[in-house]
């Protein structure tokens, strides 16, 4: 494992849900979490959702996209950005929002096991695009994982720069 | 006595053992939060063991003044009471980790959904902590929630020992309890 540190399965794995919702203010937004010290994260599962019928009734119709990357391991888990609703529950099926931006609350379904490993430190990256910078305007991300325990708190040993 | 239901052979005698010590259960948590406020939901572990919950199943309303809107009001947080180590990162709205998610409410709206995939969440809530949940509700009226957490109550030693001494059958109770490997 090297200075990822050795995973400690003797010490408590404990679920830890990550939740954001980004604004899409730009061509590509980008959802980012650094993982904690002393813990890797297994991620299971992504639920997203996005509006695309807003209040007034106008529809959206936005096609938006997702892509994942692993920093650590520098490697992009597809070959190009994949439709939200092709691996992520509930997409945007019936999804409105509201004037003070509150979406309904449609059911989440089934999603694709992901099951990807972040080591501690690593960062959890997820791109967004595909919007056309009017509509719509919010996307809210939720990331179903568990934090496991290293055995070794490797970044107190001075093995990445810091000693 | 074997019985065999399917291609597995199952002693009831073991089963019996293992069930007296370890079982299904379910923990329900239900709350009403007041418009445009914030609550604790508590729901006690209890301290007759020990809490594996495995899965999260729920339901909650999207009630406003201006009637059953089917939009998302209530976020929450989850807690583990022993320790206050939060198990999210931030309050998540209801309807993105919870299934069957929204139901009508008495002021109507259009119908909910049943239950599909129970989300998945393995921890372990230790005896007499409390699952604690902090909820915001964004609307303009009151809505309510109802969470269930699945699970296995693993029985502690405490209980274990009180049920050997209130047993007529205490001798095979302990045996089967504390030296599980060395039966037949």
């Amino acid at each position: 494992m090297g200075e990822f540190g050795k995973l400690d399965l003797q010490k408590e794995v404990n679920p830890f849900f990550i939740y954001k919702r980004l604004l899409l203010n730009s061509p590509t937004v980008y959802f980012l979490y650094q993982i904690d010290y002393g813990f890797w994260y297994v991620m299971r599962k992504i639920h997203i959702r996005y509006p695309e019928i807003d209040v007034t009734g106008a529809v959206f119709g936005p096609r938006l996209s997702v892509e994942l990357y692993q920093r650590g391991g520098n490697q992009w888990p597809q070959n190009v950005p994949i439709p939200v609703d092709l691996f992520c529950t509930p997409g945007m099926s019936g999804v409105t929002i509201d004037g003070a931006a509150r979406m309904t609350a449609v059911p989440v379904k089934n999603a694709k096991l992901q099951n990807i490993i972040y080591p501690f430190r690593d960062n959890f990256e997820l791109y967004v695009s595909g919007q056309n910078l009017v509509t719509p305007t919010d996307i809210d991300i939720m990331i179903i994982g568990f934090m496991v325990p290293v055995e070794s708190q490797y970044q107190w040993e001075g093995s990445f720069n810091n000693g | 006595m074997i019985v065999k239901p399917f291609s597995q052979k199952i002693d009831p005698e073991k089963v019996f053992e293992i069930q007296n010590f370890q079982y299904q259960e379910r923990l329900l948590m239900s709350d009403t939060i007041g418009a445009g406020t914030t609550r604790l939901g508590r729901v006690a572990v209890s301290n007759i063991g020990h809490f594996f919950c495995q899965k999260i199943t729920g339901t909650f309303t999207s009630l406003a003044i201006a009637g059953d809107t089917g939009f998302d009001y209530l976020s929450g947080q989850l807690v583990d009471g022993a320790g206050n180590r939060k198990l999210y990162n931030d309050r998540i709205p209801f309807s993105l980790w919870l299934t069957p998610g929204r139901r009508r409410s008495t002021a109507g709206g259009t119908a909910g959904n049943s239950l599909f995939l129970p989300i998945e969440f393995e921890y372990l809530f230790t005896a007499n902590s409390e699952i604690q949940l902090d909820v915001a509700n964004t609307s303009d009226a009151a809505n309510q929630y109802e969470i269930c957490f699945h699970g296995i109550r693993i029985i502690s030693d405490m209980v274990v020992r009180n049920r050997i001494s209130n047993s007529g059958n205490g001798a095979q109770v302990r045996r089967s309890a504390y030296q599980p490997n060395r039966r037949g």
